[in-house]
């Protein structure tokens, strides 16, 4: 288990997670990303980034909003495949978006 | 100082040349870069380790923790721990750490023996000490929470400080109070501090002769600031399980600090059968 960066990270992106994570295990590409990831298989299950995080963006995975499952799945494919992931999350944004819920 | 010769350590290799997409990225897998000095055991499950770095560590600000990571066939197995002393000349990382009996990696730091090669992280997190206020300050730590509390008040005594300080060590049982040497060192240097070190179970065998303070830390808290109210005006340091620190924000917050001097760093435990960390 892990834990897992949601939406409200979406073009926000503080990066106080990054300054307290012990494994840097959290990881964006600046200019080609709108949201930090947290790699599943280095993480430590610290806790220390969803302490600081300023909006809320970070929960264990046993623990992420029904509405925000699939950016697990997002945070693991960027460590394999940045392009697919990136893809994924703008289809999940688009739909967040279509239905009505407020994005970023 | 004496070290044992480096054991030597099964290296990770380096991803193949053409690895589909699919795979994950190459990534540098870290090496040991640090070499175990000595291990202190103080009870069963409470040992002071001193590791030193093959090169000096950068930024350290006291209150900090790192990663500790032994490496292990089938990766780099890693947890932070909050550091107690870093040496002036930022070789030497002395740690604290309770041994958790189904943890992954301290059991494991219970069995290396000196010489033992490990990888420490760079220094990370915000729970830091702002040396340059003047306000008064209450310092508490729960178990092997006292460590990074032990960084920031060296700090203070290396600087002679002036401000006054208050540490409260809440333990379970007398023998888990580390460092009280330590701490009476830098009262005699001229700290002022105000040393509590409380045990949680008076009642209990293994504290019988105790004559020390008693209770939990938020029960001590509460009696020392009902004891100096000017306390309450200044700034509060915590370190521990977070049952203790929700416990002692309460009791900060209702005697009239502010929130916002409230600092605290959680210790969480990892769910038994956490993943191994690998590094690819």
């Amino acid at each position: 288990m892990s834990f897992v960066i949601a939406e409200p990270c979406v073009d926000r992106m503080d990066q106080s997670c990054v300054a307290v994570c012990p494994v840097d295990c959290i990881s964006s590409e600046p200019g080609a990303d709108r949201k930090f990831f947290i790699d599943p298989d280095q993480c430590i299950q610290c806790g220390s980034c969803a302490s600081v995080c300023p909006n809320g963006a970070i929960y264990p995975l046993n623990d992420v909003p029904v509405d925000w499952i699939d950016y697990a799945w997002i945070d693991a494919a960027w460590f394999r495949d940045r392009g697919v992931a990136r893809e994924v999350l703008g289809e999940v944004l688009q739909d967040a978006a279509a239905a009505g819920v407020t994005v970023g | 100082m004496s070290v044992f010769e480096q054991p030597t350590l099964s290296p990770v290799g380096p991803p193949p040349a053409s690895a589909p997409a699919s795979q994950p990225l190459p990534r540098s897998a870290p090496a040991p870069n640090a070499t175990l000095a000595t291990r202190v055991e103080l009870t069963e499950s409470m040992a002071i380790f001193g590791i030193v770095l093959d090169s000096p560590m950068i930024g350290f600000k006291p209150g900090q923790y790192v990663s500790l990571g032994l490496a292990r066939d089938d990766g780099l197995l890693q947890r932070a721990y909050s550091i107690v002393a870093l040496g002036a000349d930022g070789f030497r990382v002395e740690l604290f750490i309770r041994r958790v009996p189904d943890g992954a990696l301290s059991p494991v730091l219970w069995t290396l023996e000196p010489g033992a090669r490990v990888r420490l992280g760079p220094p990370k997190g915000l729970f830091v000490l702002d040396a340059d206020d003047p306000r008064p300050r209450v310092f508490i730590g729960t178990g092997t929470g006292l460590a990074p509390l032990l960084a920031m008040l060296g700090e203070l005594a290396a600087r002679g400080d002036g401000a006054p300080n208050v540490l409260i060590h809440g333990v379970s049982y007398r023998t888990e109070l580390a460092y009280a040497e330590r701490v009476e060192s830098w009262l005699g240097g001229g700290l002022d501090l105000w040393y509590i070190p409380a045990v949680s179970r008076p009642d209990d065998s293994r504290n019988s002769g105790w004559t020390g303070t008693t209770g939990r830390a938020d029960a001590v808290l509460a009696r020392v600031l009902g004891e100096d109210r000017s306390l309450a005006a200044g700034v509060a340091y915590m370190c521990g399980n977070p049952s203790m620190i929700e416990a002692c924000s309460a009791v900060l917050t209702e005697g009239g600090m502010a929130a916002s001097d409230v600092r605290s760093e959680r210790f969480h435990t990892p769910a038994a059968g956490a993943p191994v960390l690998r590094q690819m």
